[in-house]
């Protein structure tokens, strides 16, 4: 797996979604998309079959 | 005087409700100046309505089940007259909100009277209750340390003894950190239980509102005025009021009570092994559950929580980023850049959670965990040592309220004074959904045989 790159993310969806990352701002975005990342990467060993559903509209009390 | 007391007082014509708000403001006076609990102090409207109680009881009316009883709410809420800053400075150029939050109008048709709105972290982006605008609300235990966010002002003021009541959110947290960490009870209802409507909102998936106060009753007694329908509330399940204060008393006899262990165990210090020791014991209680996903559902919660954020705020990090505290800006923007995938991967993740849970609770009533991993850190502090390990100190504090809100479980945070310790600690007190009635219960049950406490900070 190559390394989460950063820096690659922010250069190339920031401009995209018209929302550039000034300078100064940068460092601290890498931080947090570096944490986003690791935060990813251990739901990653979870198996989600392809029928499992979203919870967008949350009932706490669903049953399977 | 607790809420309770208050209410018997006033409505018995001990004293008035005039007496009361007066009495209130004038301890607001006295010490907001060392706590930076208050940001907005609604004096006039206070006394009107203090005054609206006392000619209602005059005239034989029924003044509710809250009357006279001084409450405060986080500066997320929307009061009529005042800008919701929701903790920030870019919010301040709103325009002042044209009616009460829904929460606020409940207790108020209650007979409770809104004192003012609370320090709060920016954007409730926040697990430590400092402000970079408005200062940090400080412990009232002590005065050098956090009071917990992002609900601080809230946990500050409670503690303090400046209102006995007051409403925060809670999204990762932000109910249950300060009341660890000042020592009071707070109950973060299930989600979708209480209107949100009128509270300035931070994550859709995972926002909820609930009570502070340094009762179990008090925290029973404003639960159940602030249920009921709300069609400007999209996010609210439709259920019909449950109320539960007459249902706390029950005692915790016939319930099946266990620890969570593994994961809530593993980086929680002495201070919070040492409580939850003390509850479990009062309880009775020897099993522990291990939760084989809390760790993935904390994040899941994590990337919700940027994601939403980060979309809710775009427009503004666009031409005003650099009026955000720096932290919060930085989490915000990351969050909208985040793939699309990892997001609906987070909400799977949350979803597979919540029905491990359902199984769980086939198993048992209640669960038993710790609300922080350490004790009210000093301000300032960056770091926290997490299990052996240093951590961030910021985003790390919701470790083990993150899983729990994640799925909308009902929790009461209760106060725990660890032998040794002169800071208190918080245990959740987690029920199946929908069943807030259980965890108040036990909550009053502890607090009865004496193993949970909340101390007015610096005495009566």
């Amino acid at each position: 797996m190559s390394r989460f790159d950063a820096d690659k993310l922010i250069d190339a969806t920031g401009p995209a979604v018209d929302l550039p990352i000034a300078v100064g701002h940068r460092p601290g975005v890498v931080v947090h998309l570096e944490a986003a990342h690791e935060a990813m990467q251990k739901m990653r060993g979870l198996t989600l079959d392809s029928h499992a559903e979203p919870a967008p509209v949350f009932r706490p009390d669903e049953q399977t | 005087m607790s809420a309770a007391e208050i209410t018997t007082a006033v409505t018995s014509g001990e004293t008035t409700a005039l007496s009361v708000t007066e009495a209130t403001l004038a301890r607001i006076a006295e010490r907001n100046g060392a706590l930076n609990a208050f940001t907005d102090i609604t004096a006039e409207r206070a006394l009107a309505k203090a005054a609206a109680v006392d000619a209602a009881i005059a005239s034989g009316e029924d003044p509710g089940p809250l009357a006279g009883v001084p409450f405060a709410v986080k500066n997320l809420f929307d009061i009529e007259g005042v800008t919701t800053r929701a903790g920030s400075r870019i919010n301040r150029d709103l325009p002042p909100a044209s009616s009460d939050a829904t929460l606020i109008a409940n207790l108020e048709a209650a007979g409770a009277v809104l004192v003012g709105a609370l320090n709060m972290g920016e954007y409730a982006y926040d697990f430590t209750g400092e402000n970079a605008h408005d200062g940090a609300s400080v412990n009232p235990h002590d005065l050098s340390r956090m009071s917990g966010g992002s609900s601080g002002g809230a946990g500050s003021a409670v503690a303090g003894g400046l209102v006995p009541l007051a409403l925060g959110s809670d999204t990762n947290g932000s109910i249950r950190v300060p009341s660890s960490f000042c020592g009071i009870f707070g109950l973060k209802p299930t989600y979708g239980r209480l209107s949100r409507s009128g509270s300035f909102p931070f994550v859709a998936s995972l926002d909820h509102l609930g009570p502070f106060a340094r009762s179990v009753a008090d925290l029973a007694l404003a639960y159940d005025v602030m249920q009921g329908a709300d069609q400007s509330d999209p996010a609210q399940t439709p259920r019909p009021v449950e109320r539960c204060s007459d249902r706390i008393d029950a005692g915790a006899t016939g319930l099946r009570i266990a620890r969570l262990g593994d994961y809530f165990t593993k980086g929680a210090g002495e201070a919070a092994l040492s409580a939850l020791d003390a509850v479990s014991a009062a309880l009775d209680v020897t099993r522990d559950i291990a939760l084989s996903h809390a760790g993935e559902v904390r994040s899941a919660a994590y990337l919700i929580t940027m994601a939403e954020s980060g979309a809710l705020h775009r427009e503004t990090l666009k031409t005003r980023a650099d009026d955000y505290d720096q932290d919060v800006r930085d989490r915000l923007l990351a969050g909208a850049l985040l793939p699309a995938e990892w997001v609906v991967t987070a909400q799977k993740v949350r979803r597979a959670f919540a029905q491990e849970m359902v199984e769980v609770f086939r198993k048992v009533d209640v669960l038993l965990a710790p609300a922080t991993p350490c004790t009210a850190p000093k301000l300032g502090e960056k770091w926290l040592n997490l299990g052996g390990d240093p951590v961030p100190l910021r985003p790390n504090i919701g470790v083990f309220t993150q899983p729990i809100s994640a799925i909308g479980l009902p929790v009461v945070a209760v106060p725990v004074w660890p032998k040794g310790s002169a800071l208190p600690i918080g245990i959740q007190v987690i029920a199946p959904p929908w069943r807030e009635d259980l965890a108040l219960r036990v909550a009053r049950h502890l607090e009865r045989l004496g193993t949970v406490a909340s101390p007015m900070a610096g005495g009566s």
